[in-house]
C-alpha cells in the first residue's frame, strides 16, 4: 500500500483544482457517467436490496469513480489521485480482524459479508449526542457500557466546562476535550468495563489538537480516533494532521465519512457509489481499521429512512463483497428515548446494516442533537436485533424493515420527542423508570410475534 | 491569582475592538503616554544603565501600561483587560525557582537581580534550522554535553523524508514528532537524558504539532515555548496550548518577540513593552519562566547597540519588580566559526547576566540559514554568562562598549560563516581542529582583554 507520507506528497503537490470546479466538472459528471454505464438506480420497494450482481456493480463503478474523481485537499486545493493498482494495493493489504479493547474486554472487528452468520460488532453510546453536565455525562455513559453485547464505546459530546460553553478551536475546547476522556475512562471503571474501547476518540473535540490533547489523557492505542472525510471526497489538513498522530501513536482509526443524499452526490444510488468509493479512500487516506459510513438525508438529517437504508445496504454489499475492510455503521434516529418510534428506527437500520455484511454504532437518537436526549435503552435493544439476525437472508430482512417502515415512516418529519436521560432514568441510581422498562418489554413482545425473533435478555435493566 | 479560565472567559467575552483600532488607537497613545509621564528616553552611550531608579520607573511605566492597554485576543477581536490588583496578584503569587529536567540532570531556574553572584541558567544548543536528523542529533549532543547546560533549546528540522515541514500539515506534526524523539536521542548520549527541552517543539507551529510532539518526549521534563504576537497579543492557538499545559502541569516558558521599529517605537518603547509582558506571562500564559527577546525590525539581531540598551533596562527593571525568572534568548548577525560571532554572543550575554537575567543562545546569522548552526559559540556563550555573574553593570558596560567597537560597522553586512559540515566532523559528531582552536583563542582573548576567567567544561 502507498505510503501515508506519499498521500499527503500528493495533498501538497497534485494537480492544482478549484474546490468548485472539483465539485461541479468533476465530482458530479464522473458520478453520473458510472451510475448510467453501471446502470444503478434506487428501488424504494426494497430498502434491503439482495441482487449480489448489482452490488458488485455498485463497487466497480465505485472505484472506477474513485480513480478518475480522487480526493480533493481543502487547504492546498489540490487533486490526490490514485491509479487502480494503487487501489487495489490497498485492498489487498489494508488492515482486517483488528483488535479493539483491553483486557477482557477487548473485541475483534471481524469482517462480515452480506447474510453472514458471525455476529457483528456493536459499538453503542450516545454517538457523539450532546449532554450537559459532567453528572450527566457519567451516568449516561455507564449505563451504555453496561450493555454485555456492547464491544465499544461512542462517546457523547460534553457541552460545557464549568458551566462555559465550550467553543471549538479554543482552550475550552482542549479541556473539553480532556475531561471527557477523563469521564468516560471513569464510567467504563464503574460499569467493570475498564478495558473497553471508545471508538470516537475524542467526541467534544473538533480540531486535532483538541483531539490530540485528549487522547494523553486516556485514550489508548486500543482506542479509536474517529477521523472523518468531508463531504463529499474531500480532506483537509486537520484531519491530515491527526492521521500522522494516530500513526505515530499507533492508534486505531474509525474512518468516517458523511454523506448526504440530496448533497453532490445526489440521489441513494449517487450515494452508494459514493460510499463504495470511500472504502479504499479510508485505507489509503484515513489509514482506517474500519470504514464507519453514514449517509443521512440533507432535510431530514437521519438514517433510517427509506432511501438511507437503501443506500447504505446497498454500500454495505458492495464494500463487504469486495473489500478486506470491515464496515461498521454510524446510525442517527429521528423519535427521542423512550418512545416506540425510536426502537423501531434503531431496528430497522441496524438489520438492514447488519444483513448487508456490515456491523452497527448505535445510539444516536432525537438526530443526535438535543441535549442530554440520550439512553442507553434502545441500543440494548438494537444490539440484540443486530445480533438476532445475523445469518437471516437479505429477503428476510427486506420484509421487516417494510414493516418496521410502516411502523414510523409517516412520522419522520414531526417525530415524537422523548424524554431526556434524567427525565427516563433516575440519574442518581444510574436506573431506568419502570415506565420504560415496561415499553421495552412490550417492543421486544411485538417483535416476536410480529417477526418470529426471539430477543436474548441481556439488558441489565430487565 | 486569576484562573486560567477567567482570563479564557475574557478572551470570549471581553470588550470588543478592531486590531487596528486597538494597535493605533489604543496600544500606541497609552506608550507614549506613559514614555513621556515616566521620563523614559534612548541612551545609545550607555548599553548596560546602571540608575536603579531609573529600572523602576520604567516597572511602572509597564504596569500603567499594562493595565491602560490590556491584551488583544487575535481570534474573537476582544481585549482581555487586567486591574492593578489582578495584575499585582500575579506577581505576589508567581511561580519562583522552578525546577526543570530530572534526576541527576534537574536544574533550578533561579531568580536573579542585577549584579547578582548566581550563576544564570544556560540554555541553547546553537541550532536553528536543520535540514539532516543526524545533525539535530549531534548538535543536541555536543551542547549538552556541557557541564554549564541547564536545558536544551532544540533544532528545527526542516524536511521529513525530504518533504519540506509545511506548518499545519501533516509534515509538521511528523516533523514536531520527529524532533523531539532526534533531540531525546542526542540527550540519551550525552549522558544527560533528564535535561530539559525548553522550546518543545522546534520544528512545530500549531497546537496541534506541539501537543503531539509533547507526546512523544519526556512529558516531565520537556516544556512548551508559547508565545504572545507582536504587539500584546495572543491567538486561541496559543492558549490552547496553554491550556493542554495547564492540565499535565507542564511548566512553559513565555515567549515574547518585542520588535524595534514596530508597534513599540525605539528601545524606550520597547523596553516598557517587555516590563508590561512580566505580569501577562504570568496571568495569561501562565509561564514559568519569561523569555522575552527584544529585536530591531530590521536586521532582527540581538547585539545591536539599541537591543542591548532596551534589554539591559527591561530586564533590570522585570529582575528587580517581579518573582518571574527573566530568560532572554539571543541570536547574532554574523555567521558561525567568526570572530564576530563570538564578539556578538558575549556582548548581549554579558548585557543580559548583569542585569539580572538568564540566557538562552540561539544560532548565529539571526537563525535563518539551514545548518549555519554551531554549539561551539554556545558552549563559549554559557562560559561568558557564567564569567559575568557577579559584575558590576558599570565594568559590563565598558566591556560591551569595546566589543560593539568590535563589530557594530559590520552589522549590515555580517560575515556568514560556514555550513555546520566545514566545522564539524558528522560522523563523530566533533568540531574540527580549526574550530577548536578558533573557540580556545577566543576565550584567550577575552580572558586577557576582559579579565573573563573561563571554567573548563566544554566537551572537546
Amino acid at each position: 500500500m502507498l505510503s501515508f507520507l506519499e498521500v499527503v506528497d500528493r495533498a501538497l503537490n497534485g494537480p492544482i483544482c478549484t474546490e468548485k470546479d472539483f465539485d461541479l466538472k468533476i465530482f458530479v459528471p464522473n458520478l453520473r457517467k458510472v451510475l448510467q454505464k453501471y446502470n444503478i438506480k434506487y428501488d424504494p420497494q426494497n430498502p434491503v436490496p439482495f441482487d449480489d450482481d448489482l452490488a458488485d456493480r455498485v463497487w466497480q463503478a465505485g472505484i472506477e469513480f474513485l480513480i478518475e474523481t480522487g480526493l480533493f485537499c481543502l487547504d492546498t486545493e489540490r487533486r490526490i489521485i490514485f491509479t487502480r493498482e494503487e487501489i487495489e494495493s490497498a485492498i489487498d493489504s489494508g488492515p482486517h480482524g483488528c483488535v479493539f479493547g483491553e483486557g477482557k474486554d477487548a473485541r475483534v472487528v471481524p469482517r462480515r459479508s452480506p447474510e453472514d452468520k458471525t455476529p457483528p460488532f456493536c459499538s453503542v453510546g450516545p454517538t457523539s449526542a450532546p449532554v450537559s453536565s459532567d453528572w450527566i455525562y457519567l451516568q449516561a455513559v455507564k449505563g451504555h457500557v453496561m450493555n454485555p453485547l456492547s464491544d465499544a464505546l461512542t462517546m457523547p459530546c460534553l457541552t460545557v466546562v464549568d458551566g462555559r460553553q465550550i467553543v471549538a478551536n479554543s482552550p475550552l475546547g482542549i479541556e473539553g476535550s480532556i475531561r471527557a476522556i477523563l469521564l468516560v475512562r471513569e464510567a467504563m471503571r464503574r460499569a467493570g468495563r475498564p478495558g473497553m474501547a471508545v471508538v470516537n476518540g475524542v467526541t467534544t473535540a473538533s480540531r486535532s489538537q483538541e483531539h490530540i490533547a485528549a487522547h494523553h489523557f486516556g485514550m489508548r492505542k486500543s482506542d479509536a480516533f474517529e477521523i472523518g472525510t468531508v463531504h463529499e471526497m474531500k480532506i483537509d489538513f486537520d484531519s491530515l494532521n491527526k492521521i500522522t498522530y494516530a500513526l505515530a501513536s499507533g492508534t486505531l482509526i474509525f474512518g468516517e465519512n458523511g454523506l448526504i443524499i440530496g448533497g453532490l452526490a445526489g440521489g441513494p444510488a449517487g450515494v452508494a457509489v459514493v460510499q463504495a468509493a470511500y472504502n479504499p479512500v479510508d485505507l489509503l487516506v484515513l489509514r482506517a481499521a474500519v470504514q464507519h459510513p453514514f449517509p443521512t438525508h440533507f432535510d431530514l438529517v437521519t438514517s433510517s429512512i427509506r432511501e438511507s437504508i437503501w443506500a447504505r445496504s446497498l454500500g454495505n454489499q458492495a464494500a463487504t463483497r469486495n473489500s478486506t475492510l470491515p464496515v461498521v455503521n454510524i446510525g442517527y434516529s429521528a423519535g427521542g428515548p423512550m418512545t416506540k418510534m425510536l426502537f423501531y428506527e434503531h431496528a430497522a437500520w441496524c438489520i438492514a446494516s447488519v444483513a448487508s455484511g456490515g456491523s452497527i454504532e448505535v445510539g444516536g437518537a432525537g438526530r443526535g442533537v438535543t441535549l442530554d436526549f440520550t439512553s442507553p435503552i434502545e441500543p440494548i435493544f438494537a444490539s440484540e436485533m443486530a445480533h438476532a439476525v445475523a445469518g437471516m437472508t437479505r429477503k428476510e430482512v427486506n420484509k421487516i424493515v417494510q414493516s418496521l417502515l410502516a411502523k414510523y415512516e409517516d412520522k419522520i418529519r414531526t417525530p415524537p420527542p422523548g424524554k431526556k436521560y434524567q427525565e427516563c432514568f433516575d440519574a442518581t441510581a444510574g436506573m431506568p423508570i419502570k415506565e420504560y422498562n415496561k415499553m421495552d418489554i412490550e417492543v421486544r413482545k411485538e417483535m416476536a410475534d410480529e417477526f418470529g425473533i426471539q430477543l436474548k435478555n441481556t439488558s441489565p435493566f430487565l | 491569582m486569576l484562573s486560567f479560565s477567567e482570563v479564557i472567559n475574557r478572551a470570549l467575552n471581553g470588550p470588543i475592538c478592531t486590531e487596528r483600532d486597538f494597535d493605533l488607537g489604543i496600544f500606541v497613545p497609552n506608550l507614549r503616554k506613559v514614555l513621556s509621564k515616566y521620563n523614559i528616553k534612548f541612551d545609545p552611550t550607555t548599553p548596560i544603565p546602571s540608575d536603579d531608579d531609573f529600572a523602576d520607573s520604567v516597572w511602572q511605566a509597564g504596569m500603567e501600561f499594562l493595565e491602560a492597554t490590556g491584551m488583544y485576543c487575535l481570534d474573537t477581536e476582544r481585549r482581555i483587560i487586567f486591574t492593578r490588583e489582578e495584575i499585582e496578584g500575579a506577581l505576589q503569587t508567581g511561580p519562583k525557582g522552578c525546577l526543570y529536567g530530572q534526576g541527576k540532570d534537574a536544574r533550578i531556574m533561579p531568580r536573579r537581580y542585577p549584579e547578582d553572584k548566581t550563576p544564570p541558567w544556560c540554555s541553547g544548543s546553537g541550532a536553528g534550522p536543520v535540514s539532516k536528523e543526524e545533525y539535530v542529533v549531534n548538535i543536541v549532543k555536543t551542547y549538552a554535553e556541557d557541564a554549564l547546560s541547564c536545558g536544551i533549546t532544540a533544532p528545527a528540522l526542516t524536511n521529513v523524508d525530504g518533504l519540506p515541514v509545511q506548518a499545519n500539515s501533516p509534515t509538521a506534526i511528523e516533523g514536531a514528532v520527529r524532533t523531539i524523539l532526534l533531540t531525546r536521542e542526542g540527550l540519551r548520549r550525552a549522558g544527560k537524558p533528564g535535561l530539559a527541552v525548553v522550546n518543545e517543539v522546534s520544528s512545530a507551529i500549531r497546537a496541534a504539532e506541539h501537543i503531539a510532539g509533547h507526546r512523544f518526549g519526556n512529558q516531565y521534563v520537556d516544556h512548551l515555548e508559547i508565545g504572545t504576537i507582536h504587539e500584546l497579543k495572543v491567538d486561541l492557538d496559543a492558549l490552547n496550548k496553554v491550556a493542554y499545559c495547564e492540565s499535565l502541569n507542564n511548566l512553559t516558558f513565555a515567549e515574547n518577540g518585542i520588535i524595534i521599529g514596530g508597534f513599540a517605537g525605539g528601545p524606550a518603547g520597547a523596553a516598557v513593552v517587555a516590563c508590561a509582558y512580566n505580569p501577562v506571562d504570568m496571568l495569561v500564559l501562565r509561564g514559568a519562566a519569561q523569555h522575552p527577546f527584544i529585536v530591531p525590525f530590521e536586521k532582527g539581531t540581538s547585539s545591536r547597540r539599541d537591543a542591548l540598551w532596551a534589554r539591559s533596562v527591561s530586564i533590570q527593571a522585570t529582575s528587580r519588580n517581579s518573582p518571574l525568572p527573566a530568560v532572554s534568548p539571543g541570536y547574532t548577525s554574523a555567521g558561525p566559526l567568526t570572530e564576530m560571532a563570538y564578539y556578538e554572543y558575549a556582548a548581549w550575554i554579558i548585557t543580559q547576566v548583569v542585569s539580572g537575567g538568564s540566557i538562552e543562545i540561539a544560532p548565529p546569522y539571526r537563525g535563518v540559514l539551514t545548518d549555519h548552526c554551531s554549539p561551539v559559540e554556545n558552549i563559549f556563550g554559557n562560559g561568558v554568562g557564567y564569567a559575568a555573574a557577579g559584575m558590576t553593570r558599570d565594568d559590563a558596560n565598558r566591556i560591551v562598549l569595546a566589543l560593539l567597537e568590535k563589530y557594530e560597522d559590520k552589522i549590515a553586512d555580517p560575515p556568514k560563516g560556514k555550513p555546520y559540515t566545514e566545522y564539524f566532523d558528522p560522523a563523530n559528531a566533533r568540531p574540527n581542529k580549526a574550530c577548536v582552536k578558533l573557540f580556545y583563542q577566543m576565550r584567550k582573548e577575552f580572558t586577557d582583554e576582559f579579565g573573563l576567567e573561563f571554567k573548563n567544561t566544554a566537551p572537546f
